[in-house]
């Protein structure tokens, strides 16, 4: 027994966080069927089950520094420094939003389980699409979290815009996996591989100059169908409705944990297996990140909707951090960078607008935010700080990101990029300064009345606001994690 | 001969239910058609050696999606009156034109190729015997992680499936 399972590789702590997040489902699924439980035994048990997975994920360190780099369970999960990392970023996801996404929960009665049942599976689905080494996995990962995000979308049923949203997620989500495994397959039947390793493998053995193009087609269609998630500039149809009509308390988990799996595939994508092919992409790269920086920017500057104006945030934001990820290694390690300081920004800005606006509302027009500073002053304070993080002023985690990205791809000779990135971060200040001068400056006569703010939430907000300014002084921190992720792909 | 005519019999079964398919007034007319069509693929499939995949086609295909077509057909009714009225504007032109340029493509590659059918891959003597094991073989140990986990993907999608539809129902009590 012992023998069979070392030679599958079955190893328990690998898949340790994913183990954590479904006991814990289940755990929450039998209180609900069988006996009748309080709903603060609930919420004890989804925050000892989050507290768990962060344990968990800590228990994979021990792993990583015994054996380093290793696969498990036949090379199907990898355990290795990308993975390391987006498992810290989606814990720490799940516990930044854990306050916002439990009132939500609440706030739709008699649907508090199935919420909280779809959260926590979504987010085991993206640790294990995070892990994956081979592309399948990947697949099943992607599959098992977008699911739930498609569910969650449309989950507060009386609103027309919630379920609209809920349709259309599902429907585009569903042709961009069809691409993903269409892409998996194309790549499978050219090179008989589907694996991350497996493909830099073959790509050197045949040698760059020897690859079909049936698999370039096919390491295309499987970008593409990552891309989708993150919203970038061709594929982004999606994002504004669906920021506009799910519920505000969940879109801070959905959005960035989305980004978070899928950028961390796409990173270890171009440092591993494109590793030898990746000029090939320049053109196809390029156009993506010009357009999502430039559509994004245009299409920002005239939203009333302040929801679908950071959706289109994300947009030019999936921009700059493609950028860097597809330029190279050190480009890789900046755009992680940019990554986790942008993750922070949108939590704290959602967090925000699910108190201001209450957790299930959907339209949140730029308006209602007039007069917030007059009542209100640490939400304004906060809510301020994320947008000029995201905007990019000096002091905070964004400038800060922005330049190191920037002095990066400058360094890679990648000019045109670099000129159109600055272009947007200044168009930016326009429509990111916008809502702060309506929130904080501008005159009006009927301001948000004096909202009433838990201390969980005060100290959240807290949190991620002092983060922002703290990466924006002192970044070495950070800077130094990136750079150990990427050490062993120089 | 015996292989010729085991490959004649079910294609043109095929294309009959196709035919079927899109020809017949009545709807369950058509789901028998569709049905038609991939029992007789999945026959095409045994002659391939591909038993498992036939079991499958059989068990998903023709039991488990047509069940649902004829649900869906059964819930809407039999009775109402055929909707033929384009609802995108140059349906059909668009379509006859999609159409001709595949026909076209067809007949330029036959033509060029001057109707030799292994266009890409050589023809191979390839005979495995019972695929049922070998695919069990690979499933059940050096993919048993992806197995197992597709059991999570099932939770999740009837999960997600009873969040959404069982607000209708309450509210449906109610009134």
């Amino acid at each position: 027994m012992n023998n069979i399972s070392e030679i599958l590789g079955i190893n328990f702590v690998v898949i340790g966080p994913t183990l954590v997040l479904l006991f814990t489902t289940i755990v929450l699924l039998f209180c609900t069927i069988t006996i009748s439980t309080p709903v603060y035994i609930k919420k004890l048990i989804t925050f000892l089950g989050i507290i768990a997975t962060l344990f968990s994920i800590f228990l994979k360190f021990g792993l990583f520094a015994r054996d380093g780099i290793t696969s498990y369970f036949s090379e199907k999960i990898l355990l290795d420094e990308f993975s390391l990392v987006g498992n810290v970023l989606i814990g720490l996801v799940l516990f930044l939003t854990f306050n916002s996404f439990w009132k939500t929960s609440e706030e739709i009665d008699s649907k508090t389980t199935e919420a909280l049942i779809l959260i926590l599976m979504s987010a085991s689905g993206f640790l294990l699409m995070v892990d994956a080494e081979n592309f399948i996995m990947l697949f099943i990962g992607l599959e098992i979290g977008s699911i739930s995000l498609y569910a969650l979308a449309g989950l507060n049923r009386g609103d027309q815009l919630s379920n609209e949203a809920s349709l259309k997620y599902f429907l585009l989500g569903s042709l961009a996996s069809c691409i993903l495994i269409y892409g998996i397959a194309l790549l499978y039947v050219s090179l008989s591989i589907s694996g991350v390793y497996e493909t830099s493998i073959a790509i050197s053995f045949i040698g760059p100059e020897n690859v079909p193009l049936t698999s370039f087609i096919g390491l295309i269609m499987i970008i593409v169908g990552l891309l989708f998630k993150v919203a970038a500039a061709p594929f982004q149809a999606w994002a504004p409705d669906v920021y506009q009509g799910s519920p505000t308390g969940y879109v801070g988990y959905m959005a960035s944990v989305a980004k978070v799996a899928s950028f961390i595939v796409l990173a270890r994508l171009s440092a591993v297996s494109l590793r030898f092919i990746l000029e090939k992409f320049n053109l196809f790269f390029g156009t993506v990140i010009i357009l999502s920086v430039l559509l994004g920017a245009l299409f920002a500057t005239n939203q009333n909707d302040i929801k679908r104006l950071m959706a289109y945030s994300g947009v030019i934001q999936s921009g700059f951090i493609l950028s860097g990820i597809s330029s190279g290694v050190l480009g890789i390690s900046a755009s992680i960078f940019y990554l986790i300081t942008y993750i922070i920004q949108l939590i704290g800005v959602f967090t925000v607008f699910s108190i201001i606006s209450g957790q299930l509302s959907s339209n949140f027009e730029i308006s209602n935010l007039s007069g917030l500073g007059k009542e209100n002053k640490f939400l304004t304070l906060t809510f301020s700080t994320f947008m000029l993080g995201i905007a990019g002023l000096p002091l905070t985690s964004g400038f800060v990101s922005k330049f190191i990205l920037i002095t990066n791809l400058w360094s890679y000779e990648k000019y045109l990029i670099v000129i159109v990135l600055m272009l947007s971060t200044v168009a930016g200040f326009y429509f990111y300064l916008k809502p702060i001068w309506v929130a904080a400056i501008e005159k009006s006569d009927n301001s948000v009345e004096k909202i009433k703010i838990s201390i969980s939430d005060k100290f959240l907000l807290g949190f991620m606001a002092t983060l922002t300014i703290y990466f924006g002084l002192l970044p070495d921190t950070l800077v130094n994690i990136t750079q150990w992720m990427i050490e062993n792909y120089l | 001969m015996f292989e010729v005519i085991l490959f004649l019999i079910p294609s043109s079964l095929i294309i009959i239910g196709a035919l079927i398919v899109i020809f017949a007034k009545n709807p369950v007319h058509n789901a028998m058609g569709l049905v038609m069509t991939l029992v007789s693929i999945a026959i095409i499939y045994i002659t391939l050696n591909a038993t498992f995949v036939a079991m499958v086609q059989m068990l998903v295909y023709a039991g488990a999606v047509m069940t649902l077509f004829l649900f869906v057909i059964m819930m809407i009714g039999v009775d109402k009156k055929e909707q033929s009225k384009e609802s995108i504007k140059g349906q059909t032109f668009l379509v006859s034109g999609v159409f001709l340029i595949l026909i076209s493509t067809l007949v330029y590659v036959a033509i060029s190729s001057e109707f030799r059918w292994d266009l890409w891959f050589d023809a191979v003597e390839f005979t495995v015997e019972g695929t049922p094991q070998l695919i069990a073989g690979t499933l059940f140990t050096s993919w048993i992680f992806p197995f197992e986990i597709i059991s999570i993907l099932l939770i999740v999608a009837t999960a997600a499936a009873i969040a959404l539809a069982y607000d209708t129902q309450r509210k449906k009590e109610d009134a």
